[in-house]
Parts: C-alpha cells; structure tokens; sequence
C-alpha cells in the first residue's frame, strides 16, 4: 500500500477557492445569460475574497506544509498570497470597466486572471520545483492568451503576444533545463532534499552551477531582469493596458517568489556561487531600467523601463539571501503592486482603451482635467521614485541595507544614484500634469465605478504602507520573513 | 533488475530492430527486381491527368491546428492518468477523490471547448 | 538458464512472433476478399491454391516485381521513408503480445508500449501525405492526423478504465498492471463470464469503434476515400512501397485485434475455462494441447475481430468528415471520460466493502453490470417518453 501524503485542507483552501472560481466564472463564460456574465467580475472578487479569508484560516493550521512538502504554506508564501490576491482583484476591477463593451470572447479574461492567479500563488507557495514549475505554466499560458485580448487594437495585441508566446516558450525550456540539471545535481527535485544535499556537499558541483545559472536565466526572463528584459517594452506596449497592469505586477513577483524558493530556499549553501551572478545583474538591470526609460515619449514603454529597474532593486533583496533581503523584497512586492497598478490605472482614464500612440503628452494637464487621477498617479510616481516618506522609500532602504549587510556597498550604492536619475523621468510626467496646458479639444475625464475603486485602493494602499503607519508593516514583513 | 526482466527489454529491442530491417529490406529488394523506366508523365504528380498547377506542400485549414492542440491537451491529461490508473489497486481512498477532482476540473474544460465550437466541423 | 534458452528468448521468439504475424497479413487479405464477395453475393479469388488461399501471394509477388516510381516533386527521403515509418512501428507493438505462453518480449510496461507506437503509426500516414507533393496526398494524410489523434483520445481512456481493474487485480495477486499478461490473468473466472467485455461494455465499444478509425478502415477511411481523394495519402505510391502501407493497414489491424482480445476478451484464456461441465473438454493436462491450446483461443479470438473489421467495411457507407470528427470527440472522447470516472467510483466502492461477500473485483463487476443496466433502462424510457 502507497503511502497516502499528508493532506491539511487548511494549507491549500485558498488554492480552490481561486481555482473553483476561476472554473465558474469560465463555465459562466461560455454558457452563462447576459445577466450572469455582466456578473462575472463580482463573482471574481468574491472569490479572491474568500481565498483571502481562506488565506487567514490557513494561518492557523497546525502544520504549513500539503502532500508531503510539496505546498509550503510558510509566512513568506502567505505574504505573498496576499499581493497576489490584492493585484488580481484590483485587476478584475479595472477589466470589469475596460473589457465590458469587448466581444463575448473576451469575458474569459476573468477565469483566465483567476487561473494566473493561482499559478502564481503556488510559485510562491512551491515546495518541490514540479510545483514550482506547474504554477509558472498556469501562469504564463493565461498571460500568453491575456496578452491577445485586444479588442479594438488587435493587430498590436497579437503581436504583443506572439513575441511573448515564443520568448516566453524558450524561457521556459532554459528553466526546466535547469531543474532537470539541479535534479541530476542532488538526486531530488524536492527543495528541502536539495538544500540538504547541497549543505553537505554531496551534490555534483558543476551541474549545480549550470543548472543554478539556467534557472536564473529563466526566472530572470519571468521578471525582465537585464539582459532578459527585450520582450518587456514591446509585450507591455502591445498589450490591452489592463493587462498590462497585471503583467507588470502578478508574474514579476511571483518571478521573484520562485527565485528566492530557488536560490535561497533551495540553493542557499551554494551563495557564493550565485551571489555575484546576481549582484552583476541587479546592477545592470537597475541601470539599463532607468537610463532607457530617461529618453521613452510612449506611457507604457516609460512605465516598463521603469518596471524593469525595479526588478533591479528587488533583485538585490534575493542577492543578500539574509532576513533583512527578504524582508525588503516582501515589503517591496507590496509597496510595488500599490504603485504600479495606480500607475497603469491612470494610464487607462488618461489614454484610454483604444488610444495607439499613448503619448506622455497625452497627460498634458491631466492635473485639471482628472484631479483625483492626477494626484494618485502623482503618489505613485514619487512613491516609485524613492522618496520619503511614501513607501517606495522604505522599500529601497530595507533593500540597499540588505545589499550593504551582504557586502555590497558598491552595489547599493549604484542602486541609490538610479534612483537619482529615475526622479528626473518621473516628475517629467508629474511637470506635465499640472504646470503643462491641456492639449487642444481635451474634456474632463469622470472617473466612475470599478476603475475609481481602484484608482482608490491603490491610493490607501500606498498610503497605509508609508511612514509612519507603514513601519508596523515592515516589521510584518520581517515576521514573515523568518 | 531481475534477469528476466532485463532479458525482455533485449528482446524488446531486438524485436524493434527486426520489424525495421524486415520494413527496410522489402523495398529495397523490390527495387532490385523490378524494371526501371522513368517518363516525364510518369514521374509527374499525379492529378487525374491534368498537369498540376502548383505545389501541394502549402498551408492547411487552421482547423487541424486547433483539433492538433485539443488533442495535446487531452492527451497530456490522459498521460497524467497512466500512473495514477497503474497504482490505483494499491492506494487507498484517497486515490478516488484525487482522480474524481481530476476528471471534473478535465470535464469543465471539455464542456467549455465543446460550447466554443471546437469540435463543429460543419460551419 | 542455458544458451539456447537464453537465445531463444532474447532473439528467437521475437523473430518467430513477427515471422508468424506477417504470415497472417496474405490469410486476413485473403479472407477479406472472401467475404466480400460473399456479401456483394460472388465467388471471390479461388483460382490459385486451395480455395484461393494463395493470391495475396502471388499479388505480392507481382508488385514486388512492379516498377518503383519516385515522382520528380516529392521530398526524396522523406517519401521513401514515409512506408517503413508507417510498417514498423504497428510490427513492433506485437512484441509485447502474450499469445499464451508466447511473447516476444515480456516486459512489464506492455500497454505502455502498445500506446506509444500506436501514436507513432500517424507518422507514416501523414508524411507520406506531406512527402508526395500532391494535393490529394497532402489532404488524405492530414485528415488522417487529425482522425487517429481524435480517436488515441478515446482509445487510451478506455485502456485506463480496464487498467484500473488489472490495477486492483495487481495489488491483490501480483503482477505489473501495466503487463498485458496481468491483463489476462485478471480475467480468469467462469469462461466469459470473467473477460472484460462484459464488464467494461461502454469501454470495449469505445475501444472497438476507435480501434476501427485508428486503422484508417471503412466506415473511417476518409484518408482514402477514393471518389474524393483517388487514393488518399498512397496515391503516389507504387510497387512494394504501395505494398507496405496495405500490409501496414493489416498489421495494425492484427495488432489492435490482439490488444483487444487481450484487454477485453480474455487473451488466450479458454471460455470453457471454470464451466462446471465443459471443464472437461480442458486440455491443459495433454502434453502438446497443454501449449497449443492457448495459441489456438488467441488466434481464434483475432480472427473473430479481424471478420469484424471486415464485416463492417463491406456492410457500413462511409462517414461524413464532420461525422467522424462529432463521433471521436463528442461521443467516445466524453463517454470513455464518464466510464473511467464510474470505474473509479465502483472500484474504489468494491475496495472499501473488499471480502464482505465478494472479493474487490466482484464487487466491480456487480456493481458495474448495474451501472449499464441502469444506463440502458434510463435511455429506453427517456426514448420512450419522446
């Protein structure tokens, strides 16, 4: 008789609630009445919803670890989860609004954030690479689709998404190239067998390294870090802005989830090897990020370049592998999602839908026309930017302290002065919303329903995640974190 | 392994070898015995007499595309249930509810692609 | 073991299975133009040998003497390999074929092996298709893709829902349940009573019908149906190169008709085998009887399957493209799915009331027998009622 794995219902609720609702919602889609499908981003929320109270259940199990440490429900997983839960949602609001008037077809988008959602939940939550693996899959292959989901510029779209497809799909065989290599490495795929063989040195040097090197260059396209980062201007630009918004958060994160499952989780012994690796990347990527954004006149490239130098500075956090690292890469996910998504959401009331060019001069006097747009995408700029006492600032500094503790001081301190140069591009953008005249025929913009709940939620978000509230936040984090 | 065991798999791979070389030879033996006398109209592809317009190598309808992905699809699903089916005597109740979670999740994707006209050939 | 028994099973056996297939493929041509013609109301080949029995031989002599044309358009290597791909990979599933006590290789992943040279005989079909360079080539051969892939489906989950039985029969009596020998044995019992067919009806139907389209064979040959497309992925074919893709088409079918029997119908199993009576006639005790015996019930079994095979070519029209598409996906793919499902349900019932009157297996096949029953009744007052 095989034995029957451990299976605690706690530890994975917030999966099926998710999951359950991801199947509605595309059952709804397919056969559902008018009725029921205009009804679908209400469904989706509330099943985020009630994955997050799941999520707090789970909290309370006895153990944190499913099918015989396959899910690893740990404080870092949770924290995680509660990003992923909150960025879903704040996209499901913003396609419930942008995606209503779009052919039928495109009402699966809510099944399919649900589905990414879940894949990028247990990315974080993987305690074995072929979980790891499944949920990177879930992920993309619904992101693969999202990026399609045109509507009245599908040309663009489809573009945007076949270079994400075949980009994405060699991405892909690096990483599981590489866990095949970690596996002929230690004989396991299971990240606690591998850490252990790895501390006693048991496992085959060389096949660690390569196999170590793939999987960052797999992850390292997940997330965009320099020079993996080709696809991200074009795929962001292309794509329907909400998914964008999506894009530039969800996947990025859990990115760097499964990467700290990896090398720190998995591969933590064999730092020095890695460690340098990433230091060399996290500096490129945060230099390439910002100089390329300084000279971007179209929104959404200004906004990736922008999205690629903060996988730099999170990078750093994964580079340090100490607590201190962790705890500024949980806190920075967070502070990131806020920021980001109030970002692409202005985006959305300022450019609209169905708008080609999406010209930063587009913005021109937005601080008129969208005051409440124009003062959230204001917060999120200088929140981005570093500077106190918005959260983007407690961020960087838990980061770069991580970078110092680890002995990077050369590092951080490159870290520090792109983020100097970043202020000039961001208050470029807040320069031309309020001391820049409207461009000829522009009207006021009201902002209603899902798209102002956001454009709320984000806001709060970022304000409750700032000094001072935000420090008990922190230390949230470092809880998490141990 | 077992001496038996591992004797079967020579004899799998023989047996693979054989089918290739009975399949290799006969062709090869026929076009020693039979006559050679290649024409044009012969050597022509052949269209029931009319000469061809062009070359058949082209693009197909996009219909086989979809029908080739369903059947990855399902096909991999079908794989993920070899080894569950091939155990289940020797698991416990659990190996039920596992396989009963796994079919209905299958199904709703099998339903929601039937709605969406996969599988109408006639439109 | 000794030298000769080593060699014997290493080398030999393999080589007289194979042997001993491709002589049946001349005995089913034969017999298929037999009864054909018997049921188009002629006589048929009886002209050379007894009965006729020797015009596939000197059929195949003809074409091996027969001119090989290599059309100027086609892909050169691909065309001339396109046959040997579509021979070899049917031939080698045979290997693992228990007939009786004969097996070419007795390895334990049989119904592995089976599925997956099974999938690989599409290759054959559509690259002869892609290779000819010839429009009705190029159409017959991607219609065959897209055919046998649509009817694996269902073909494959049926193959689970017996695997699930074989797999409990496994645990309790040992034995690889991917074995097809495990297979057999497990359907040891009161002469039929005991073999698959009965028990896993909706499967072996599903199997059946699947098993006919995977051949590419009437009512399914849309690959080569003549009025549309002459001869379908063969049509620049000629001499022994022809000769092999029809040999193809009755290997295959040999191959699926033992798989069949072996899943299903007990394999050599006798169906006298546990009748209170007929017990008798068992000759297991004779000496010579005791090894031929078995052969005998296998190879009876195949050729009841390869008549059916043939029965229905000459009796059924041809189907519809978006007939035969609806039926792979919409009828057998979801009710192979539906019977695995209910398998899994009354096996795992069958386990928890294991040895309370009957053992796991009865419990299934009773349970089993009722779903059907229930099924059928269901169906005649839905069909009565409208």
């Amino acid at each position: 008789m095989y034995q029957v794995p451990d299976v605690h219902l706690l530890t994975f609720l917030p999966f099926v609630a998710v999951v359950l609702t991801g199947l509605v919602t595309m059952v709804l889609s397919a056969f559902g009445t008018e009725e029921q499908q205009a009804r679908l981003p209400r469904i989706g929320l509330l099943g985020l919803a009630v994955s997050g109270i799941a999520l707090l259940l789970a909290g309370t199990a006895r153990t944190n670890s499913s099918f015989g440490g396959m899910l690893n429900m740990d404080g870092t997983a949770v924290w995680f989860h509660i990003v992923f839960l909150i960025t879903t949602a704040l996209t499901v609001a913003l396609a419930a609004d942008h995606f209503k008037d779009l052919g039928a077809e495109h009402r699966e988008i809510y099944a399919l954030l649900l589905f990414a959602c879940m894949g990028m939940m247990l990315m974080a939550a993987a305690g074995n690479l072929v979980v790891l693996f499944i949920g990177l899959e879930t992920m993309s292959v619904a992101l693969y689709i999202m990026a399609a989901m045109g509507g009245r510029r599908q040309e663009s779209s489809n573009e945007a998404a076949l270079k994400y497809l075949l980009l994405g799909a060699f991405a892909t065989g690096f990483l599981v190239y590489g866990m095949a290599l970690l596996y002929g490495a230690t004989g396991s795929l299971a990240v606690a067998t591998i850490s252990d063989t790895v501390a006693a040195g048991s496992a085959h040097v060389g096949y660690l390294a390569i196999g170590l090197a793939l999987l960052t260059i797999g992850l390292g396209f997940k997330v965009a870090l320099v020079p993996f980062h080709m696809w991200a201007p074009d795929v962001y630009e292309g794509s329907p802005t909400v998914v964008t918004a999506f894009m530039a958060v969800g996947p990025k994160l859990a990115g760097f989830a499964a990467m700290w499952r990896i090398l720190h989780d998995a591969a933590l012994p064999a730092q020095q090897q890695w460690m340098p690796v990433l230091a060399v990347l996290a500096v490129v990527t945060m230099l390439v990020g910002n100089l390329a954004a300084l000279t971007q006149t179209n929104i959404k490239r200004l906004l990736a370049y922008s999205s690629i130098a903060h996988a730099g500075y999170i990078a750093l956090g994964v580079m340090a592998g100490n607590q201190t690292g962790l705890q500024g890469v949980l806190y920075y996910a967070a502070t990131y999602a806020f920021l980001s998504l109030a970002a692409f959401t202005v985006v959305l009331i300022a450019n609209g839908d169905t708008n080609e060019q999406l010209h930063i001069d587009e913005l021109r006097g937005l601080g008129k026309r969208a005051p409440l747009a124009a003062a959230s995408l204001t917060v999120a700029l200088v929140g981005m930017a570093g500077i106190p006492p918005l959260s983007g600032f407690l961020g960087k500094y838990l980061l770069f302290s991580a970078a110092v503790q680890s002995g990077h001081v050369a590092v951080a301190a490159i870290g520090v002065l792109c983020s100097v140069i970043s202020v000039y591009y961001y208050f470029r953008l807040i320069v031309l919303m309020y001391m820049q005249p409207p461009v000829e025929g522009a009207q006021q913009i009201e902002i209603t329903g899902y798209t102002k709940c956001a454009l709320v939620a984000t806001l709060v978000g970022t304000i409750i995640l700032s000094l001072p509230i935000g420090w008990p936040i922190v230390l949230m984090a470092g809880w998490c974190a141990v | 392994m077992e001496p038996n065991e591992s004797i079967a798999w020579v004899a799998l791979g023989v047996a693979g070898a054989l089918a290739l070389i009975i399949a290799s030879a006969l062709p090869f033996i026929s076009s020693l015995l039979g006559p050679r006398r290649p024409s044009d109209v012969k050597l022509q592809s052949y269209e029931c007499g009319i000469t061809p317009e062009q070359e058949a190598m082209g693009p197909v309808s996009v219909r086989f595309g979809v029908t080739a992905m369903l059947f990855l699809l399902f096909d991999i699903e079908v794989v993920f249930l070899y080894p569950w089916a091939a155990a289940f005597g020797r698991m416990g109740l659990f190996a039920v509810f596992e396989a009963l979670v796994f079919l209905a999740i299958l199904a709703v994707g099998y339903l929601w692609v039937w709605k969406r006209g996969a599988f109408e050939w006639d439109k | 073991m000794g030298f000769w028994e080593g060699l014997w099973r290493m080398a030999l056996a393999p080589l007289v299975v194979l042997m001993v297939v491709l002589t049946t493929v001349p005995l089913w041509i034969w017999l298929e133009r037999r009864v054909c013609a018997r049921i188009q109301q002629r006589i048929g080949p009886n002209r050379v040998g007894v009965m006729g029995l020797l015009q596939p031989m000197a059929d195949a002599a003809k074409l091996i003497f027969k001119e090989d044309i290599t059309p100027a358009h086609v892909d050169r290597v691909v065309y001339l390999l396109a046959p040997i791909i579509a021979l070899v990979p049917s031939m080698a599933a045979l290997a693992v074929i228990p007939f009786g006590d004969l097996q070419a290789a007795d390895v334990n992943i049989g119904v592995l092996w089976i599925l997956a040279l099974s999938s690989l005989a599409v290759y054959g079909v559509v690259l002869a298709g892609w290779a000819s360079n010839n429009k009705w080539s190029m159409m017959g051969g991607i219609r065959s893709a897209a055919q046998m892939v649509s009817y694996e489906l269902g073909m494959s989950l049926a193959i689970i829902a017996v695997l699930l039985t074989t797999s409990v029969y496994a645990a309790s009596h040992g034995g690889h349940a991917l074995s097809l020998r495990t297979a057999v044995n497990s359907q040891q019992g009161v002469g039929p009573l005991a073999w698959n067919f009965i028990w896993h009806l909706p499967a072996f139907v599903v199997f059946i019908i699947a098993a006919v389209a995977e051949s590419n064979r009437a009512p399914f040959d849309l690959p080569e149906a003549e009025q549309e497309l002459v001869a379908g992925f063969h049509t620049e074919y000629s001499s022994f190169r022809f000769a092999m893709f029809y040999m193809g088409e009755y290997v295959h079918m040999t191959t699926l008709s033992a798989v069949c029997t072996c899943l299903f119908f007990g394999g050599w199993l006798s169906p006298f085998a546990g009748i209170p009576l007929l017990a008798r006639l068992n000759v297991s005790t004779v000496p010579v009887l005791m090894y031929l015996a078995p052969l005998f019930w296998f190879f009876l079994k195949v050729t009841l399957f390869i008549f059916l095979y043939i029965w229905l070519r000459w009796t059924l029209p041809r189907m519809r493209w978006d007939q035969l598409m609806a039926l792979g996906w919409v009828v057998l793919l979801p009710a192979a799915l539906v019977w695995v499902a209910v398998v899994t349900v009354l096996a795992g019932a069958g386990k928890v009331v294991d040895g309370f009157v009957f053992s796991g297996d009865g419990w299934f096949r009773l349970l089993s027998l009722l779903a059907v029953a229930a099924a059928y009744l269901i169906y005649r007052r839905r069909r009565g009622s409208s």
